[in-house]
Formats: C-alpha cells, sequence, structure tokens
C-alpha cells in the first residue's frame, strides 16, 4: 500500500513533463494525452519492475518514447495537426511579446526529424544528460550527441529564412543583421 | 576563394600554403567565437546569437506546455488504478479504457 502510494505520488509529479514531451512530439495534444495515459498504464503495470533508487524520470520517458515509436507514430494512430497544436496548446497563452515567436518555434520543431526532435526535447528542454537520453532511446550518447546538434543546425536554418512570411526576413535574421557592420 | 578556406570539422582541409590560424583548428564551427570578418564563413544556422536564441526560445515553449493544467482524465485515470488495485488481486475489470499495460 504505501509502495503503491510513493508510485503514485512520483507518477502524477511526472505527468506535467511527460505530456509537454508527448505535445511535443506528437504534434497533436489528443494524441499526446493518450499517449501519456497509456505510459502511466503500462508503468503501473510494471511498477514491480521498476528498480528504487534508479532514476524514475528517465525509466517513464523510456516507456513513453517506446510506446510513440511502437504504436503511435505518423502513419499508425496518429495524425498531425500543425495548426491544431499552436491552436490548442498556445491558445491559452495571452497575446504578449514572443508569443509569435513561440508559434514560429513549434512549427519548425514540428518539421525535424523524430529521432532529431526527441534527441533535442530530453537534452535540451527536459534536461537528461547525454548518457540518460542514450539510454532512454536505446543509442550510443555518440548518436544522441550528433542528432542533437543536427536538430540545432536546422532549426537555426529553418528559424532565420522566412519562417514567418507575414512578418518578412526572420526576425533572428534582423536580430544578428542589426549587430553586425554591413561590408 | 576564402584563402582560409571552408570551415572543416577536422582542419585539415586548408587550401593555402600557410599556417592555419588557430581559430581554424580550434574545433568546430559551433563552438567558436569566430572574429567578426570571419562570421561571413561560418553556416548561419551554428551562429551563436542564433543557438542561444534557439535555447531561450525552446525552454520558453517547454516551459509553457508543462505548466498547463492536467487534463481531469489523467487524475480520472489513476482513481481507477487505484480502485482496481484495491478490489481484487487478479485481473480487473474492464474499465472500458483500453487494456491494462504490460504487452
Amino acid at each position: 500500500m504505501a509502495a503503491n502510494d510513493t508510485f503514485q505520488t512520483l507518477l502524477v509529479a511526472a505527468i506535467p513533463n511527460l505530456r509537454a514531451f508527448a505535445i511535443s512530439l506528437c504534434g497533436n495534444v489528443q494524441t499526446a494525452n493518450d499517449l501519456v495515459q497509456e505510459t502511466m498504464l503500462k508503468a503501473w503495470s510494471n511498477r514491480h519492475r521498476f528498480e528504487e533508487g534508479s532514476n524514475f524520470k528517465a525509466w517513464l520517458f523510456t516507456i513513453l518514447r517506446n510506446t510513440y515509436f511502437s504504436d503511435f507514430r505518423r502513419g499508425k494512430r496518429e495524425v498531425r495537426d500543425e495548426d491544431g497544436l499552436a491552436a490548442a496548446s498556445l491558445s491559452s497563452i495571452p497575446e504578449q511579446p514572443g508569443h509569435m515567436d513561440m508559434i514560429d518555434f513549434e512549427r519548425s520543431l514540428a518539421k525535424l526529424s523524430e529521432d532529431q526532435k526527441e534527441a533535442l526535447l530530453l537534452v535540451g528542454a527536459e534536461g537528461f544528460s547525454y548518457e540518460e537520453a542514450a539510454e532512454i532511446c536505446g543509442c550510443a550518447i555518440g548518436t544522441i550527441k550528433s542528432r542533437v546538434n543536427r536538430a540545432r543546425a536546422r532549426l537555426g536554418e529553418l528559424m532565420d529564412v522566412g519562417s514567418s512570411e507575414d512578418f518578412g526576413p526572420g526576425r533572428l535574421t534582423q536580430a544578428v543583421l542589426s549587430k553586425v557592420p554591413t561590408s | 576563394m576564402n584563402k582560409l578556406g571552408k570551415s572543416a570539422s577536422n582542419g585539415t582541409a586548408l587550401q593555402s600554403g600557410e599556417a592555419a590560424p588557430v581559430e581554424e583548428l580550434a574545433g568546430t564551427a559551433a563552438c567558436d567565437a569566430a572574429p567578426d570578418h570571419e562570421r561571413g564563413d561560418l553556416p548561419v544556422a551554428l551562429d551563436e546569437r542564433i543557438q542561444s536564441q534557439i535555447g531561450q526560445q525552446l525552454s520558453s515553449f517547454y516551459r509553457e506546455l508543462v505548466n498547463q493544467p492536467i487534463p481531469d482524465s489523467f487524475m480520472d485515470l489513476l482513481a481507477k488504478l487505484d480502485q482496481a488495485e484495491q478490489k481484487s488481486s487478479g485481473p480487473d475489470t474492464d474499465s472500458g479504457n483500453g487494456t491494462k499495460g504490460g504487452a
């Protein structure tokens, strides 16, 4: 009983991060919710397999990403809905400076390959170490590093060049140009 | 053609006969702070300022998602798991929410 309570407490505490990762990965809030709930079910069923003192968060994320790649990725269940993501996940945020930047960012993120996006989210957003991310993804540390680097490079390209037609040259381009002396 | 050549990852593709400046050999382009006159040689995408911007936007974006309220359905699910656990030690009744995991 006490062990279950502890496990459930840990599980509840992890939900916001699991959801954030799932939403970023799936590109669809409904799908992400399904993914996280399925992850919770699996985690609960396998709670006796979790070793006390090992990395609970990494364990949960491993279950989630494995479930995503086996059951949820594009072509199986999930329907990518770029506008839906922007509308649903960010609509609660009031218009403020940076709002459009976030929507642009989200659209750029959606254009990364899934491997690169996953690696970037684990390391850059969730704060896992390269080693932890490699274990979660079941690959070599070098692989994670190169995926993260490629993700960052690709985002740099996407966000710099005409990412939002409404606003002319990308804001990042403008920011860079305003600081670099011409000729 | 720039006499320093393209910034190669291993620094061996230099085209001129002169010794490469330290900056050219110092490693990946993404990490080095190149002098301003060389900035045009770096892929724009790897520019430090852009990468720093990306880091900030990733954090902001992600933080917004993490801070969103958890839908009630999640807490309902947890309550069901708890109830099923307490009801019996055998397989629980089908809640209609899909199969109990473990595949």
